[in-house]
């Protein structure tokens, strides 16, 4: 195990330097000079090439890159141009509202995506099945813009029973933060409930073909007995890995409902300002989201490697 | 009673009539003006968040409806884009190039620290110096020197005599802490400290930011609101839903479907002003197609901008045929030389330019839906005459950067402009303007607007803008097609919200404003 720990983390270095030069390469990709798109309507071309000095961006690219790669390493990633806000603690700003937004959709999906799976893989070929399937591909093809304007529509305009956007850290007041992050939870869960259920589906189906199922049945077990406890649990290993890695792009933030749902998160972040072409923020903020990536990857391979052993020693 | 009333004189009935109505008229019935309530929370929307308060560096025009409430300047501007007194209580000029303010006293930053001649000579100070890179400095190039005379008196010394002085100064001359300034200037971007009548209490980024009264405001009486929230809303269709459920009470930028519902729902009130600023085709004067004047001129007359503005941008807008605004001084109403559309003389012109059968060119402009339609039906109109116009849309940053090279056709833009004429023609129609995108080059022009921009005498400014936007009408280095005023300077507010005036430009000044309960 140790062994096959060692070799995932040694993958995951030289992984994790290619990806702070293409993070860095970045700014070479986002449209527009970040100096001209902050000044050009205020000041003349004399003031754009002085502060174009002053952030060192008339050095050459391998100096600049050596430059900043010293300072990402020791956890500095920089100002804003615009707003002067250090890179990092903007990160930690907008990380609470993302990481709950992440978790609220995860366990929507899997509320709504684990009856729905099994209830599917059951009764196989019945009207249940059809209308979880059916579900399940509305989910799937639902653009999630139009769902949440749907929902404010009906929740917000119509009921009257949740604001129709905005939030509130958890800390401050966690009743009126569960009202904000209700709907945008909801809309980022059915689309991963409808992969998830899917998931379910197939490999429930997958295992209760298997011998051993069988051999339960056999036994005089009941068919409830059967599936919640010899089935359900090896199906759910690939669909708990799908939840993983779902949840781990969430993480990086949603730029369309956060946007909608004018919530602080990572996504916005992003978004405003590669349109302002802000590009320390832009490559902190790639930065950030492709490394919650690596990691929610490694971590996933390792909890394979435990769970089974074919992987570890193949 | 018969006999009575057949005493009472016809003329009596008539006083008698005027009398009721005087009555009716002035007795105060519900609905009527009442006094202002003071106290409760105004939650205004706003499309994005400021990208930095500290007024030394900002240039966005939404962190200038935060400082709008924040900081306060010598003199400001009101409604009707005219010079008050605000921390200056009167000004002489000396000589063309001199300028004497007396401060008004007894006014307190947000710091607790007084505001004297000390902190109007500590900002300009700051924004001069070359090696802060202020963007401030360019709005202030002519200013050589200020200097303290005693405690509430200031003298500005300009390099030149610069008419658009007291005009820069309410647009740019915020007045900060000299004590802020001097010991945590770090501390501005956030929090600057001014003498406004709100104070800023919390920036929670890309969600809100949250202002107090200021309770040693120098105005006696005011501001009415105990805090002012604006709250970040990027999206129109949630901006309106939020003021529909009374989630917030003002918004602008209100999708224009949703305007003309709003505006006839007595549960909100629509106030618009008309913007300085100007929406235009940049042509390349210096390459082909556009080097050709004749090429231009047809461009100018195959467009019809009344059909634009009514159909395209459902009303909300004035035709423009040159670069000053409505909301001008010196605009004049009745120059209108290329109104309605000529196809004929476009043709001709065409022909005349040796090509007949027109000419292709490519517009470069933001990728923005709104934008695009309006591009799309100058695109119709143009393609009557032969003109084949091909439409380039991207980052608007992108664009821009093409066209800052030269390396452009056509570019469709909108220009916020400013209060005074100046703004709108100086730095992009004098061939050594910062903004001469279009790279015009006009000794004739050139010599005008250096006059305009050193004459003090309004009356003959107007004389010498009207020569200006002649000459570029002849020349037609820029189309003109509408001075907007919807995307920025139109609110909906709810009808609780009182004595709301919106000042053009983004100037949310809500001192004045208080809630009917």
């Amino acid at each position: 195990m140790l062994r096959y720990i060692g070799q995932r983390v040694a993958l995951f270095i030289p992984t994790t330097l290619l990806l702070l030069f293409l993070v860095f390469a970045l700014i070479y990709l986002i449209p527009g000079d970040p100096v001209e798109a902050m000044l050009a309507e205020q000041a003349g071309p004399e003031l754009i090439a002085r502060v174009r000095a002053d952030l060192g961006l008339d050095q050459p690219l391998h100096l600049q890159f050596v430059h900043w790669l010293g300072k990402a390493l020791r956890g500095n990633l920089g100002r804003s141009i615009r707003s002067e806000e250090p890179v990092g603690q903007a990160l930690a700003k907008r990380q609470p509202g993302t990481r709950e937004q992440a978790l609220l959709a995860t366990l929507v999906a899997v509320a709504i995506a684990l009856p729905a799976g099994v209830i599917s893989a059951v009764r196989r070929g019945q009207w249940a099945d059809s209308i979880s399937r059916i579900a399940a591909l509305l989910g799937l093809s639902f653009p999630s813009f139009f769902l949440a304007i749907v929902l404010i529509y009906v929740f917000a305009l119509g009921l009257r029973v949740l604001p129709p956007s905005g939030y509130r850290p958890f800390t401050e007041d966690p009743l009126q933060n569960l009202r904000f992050m209700i709907m945008p939870a909801v809309c980022l869960g059915m689309v991963m409930a409808a992969i998830l259920s899917r998931m379910t589906r197939s490999s429930l189906l997958e295992v209760l073909g298997e011998d051993y199922i069988r051999t339960a049945r056999a036994k005089g077990l009941s068919g409830r007995m059967v599936i919640y406890k010899h089935a359900l649990k090896n199906a759910l290993i690939p669909v708990v890995t799908i939840a993983g890695i779902q949840f781990g792009a969430l993480l990086g933030g949603t730029v369309i409902i956060e946007t909608i749902f004018a919530l602080p998160g990572i996504g916005r972040l992003l978004i405003d300002n590669i349109r302002a072409s802000d590009f320390p923020m832009v490559q902190g903020v790639v930065l950030f989201m492709a490394l919650a990536r690596l990691v929610i990857n490694l971590a996933t391979d390792l909890l394979y490697g435990w769970l089974d052993p074919r992987i570890r020693y193949g | 009673m018969r006999q009575v009333s057949k005493r009472v004189n016809p003329w009596t009935w008539c006083g008698l009539l005027v009398a009721a109505l005087l009555v009716a008229t002035l007795a105060p019935v519900s609905g009527a003006p009442a006094a202002p309530s003071p106290g409760g929370v105004l939650k205004v929307a706003i499309v994005a968040q400021p990208s930095i308060l500290d007024p030394t560096k900002s240039i966005s025009g939404i962190s200038r409806v935060v400082l709008e409430n924040v900081v306060d300047r010598l003199v400001r501007l009101d409604e009707k884009l005219k010079i008050q007194p605000e921390l200056a209580v009167s000004w002489r000029t000396v000589s063309p190039t001199e300028y004497v303010f007396t401060l008004r006293r007894g006014v307190k930053f947000h710091d607790g620290t007084d505001f004297n001649a000390r902190a109007v000579k500590a900002y300009f100070d700051h924004i001069l110096d070359r090696r802060r890179n202020s963007p401030r400095l360019s709005n202030f190039t002519q200013v050589r020197d200020v200097h303290a005379v005693d405690d509430y008196t200031v003298r500005f010394l300009l390099s030149a005599p610069f008419a658009p002085f007291l005009t820069q100064l309410s647009e740019w001359g915020y007045m900060i802490s000299a004590t802020q300034l001097a010991r945590s200037p770090e501390t501005l971007a956030e929090k600057p400290a001014g003498t406004g009548p709100y104070r800023i209490d919390r920036w929670v980024r890309d969600d809100h930011v949250r202002l107090v009264r200021h309770r040693d405001y120098w105005e006696k009486g005011l501001p009415y609101l105990d805090e002012i929230v604006f709250q970040v809303i990027p999206e129109g269709t949630v901006r309106v839903t939020n003021l529909r459920t009374g989630q917030v009470h003002a918004a602008d930028s209100i999708p224009a479907r949703d305007v003309q519902t709003m505006k006839d729902d007595p549960k909100f009130k629509w106030t618009v002003v008309s913007s300085p600023g100007y929406r235009s085709f940049y042509l390349n004067t210096a390459a082909a197609p556009f080097g050709d004047r004749r090429l231009r001129q047809a461009f100018a007359h195959a467009v019809d901008r009344e059909v634009l503005v009514k159909t395209v941008a459902f009303g909300f807008g004035v035709p423009a045929y040159g670069p000053i605004a409505p909301s001008h001084w010196a605009y004049a109403r009745h120059f209108q030389p290329y109104k309605g559309s000529d196809p004929q003389k476009a043709r001709a012109l065409l022909a005349e330019a040796g090509r007949p059968n027109g000419f292709p060119f490519s517009v470069k402009m933001a990728n923005n839906p709104e934008e695009l339609r309006l591009v799309q039906a100058v695109q119709e109109q143009l393609r009557q005459v032969g003109m084949d116009l091909r439409i380039d849309a991207g980052e608007y940053v992108a664009k821009r950067s093409e066209v800052l090279r030269g390396a452009y056709d056509a570019f469709y833009a909108g220009f916020l402009g400013g209060p005074d004429p100046d703004s709108n023609t100086y730095d992009s129609f004098h061939s050594r303007g910062s903004f001469n995108w279009v790279k015009y080059n006009s000794p004739e022009v050139d010599r005008l607007l250096d006059a305009a921009r050193t004459e003090l005498v309004q009356e003959k400014r107007r004389q010498l803008y009207r020569l200006v936007e002649e000459i570029l009408a002849r020349d037609s280095p820029m189309i003109f097609i509408k001075f907007p005023y919807y995307e920025t300077d139109g609110h909906v507010v709810l009808a609780s919200v009182q004595d709301l005036v919106p000042i053009p430009q983004q100037r949310l000044l809500l001192k004045q404003v208080w809630l009917r309960k």
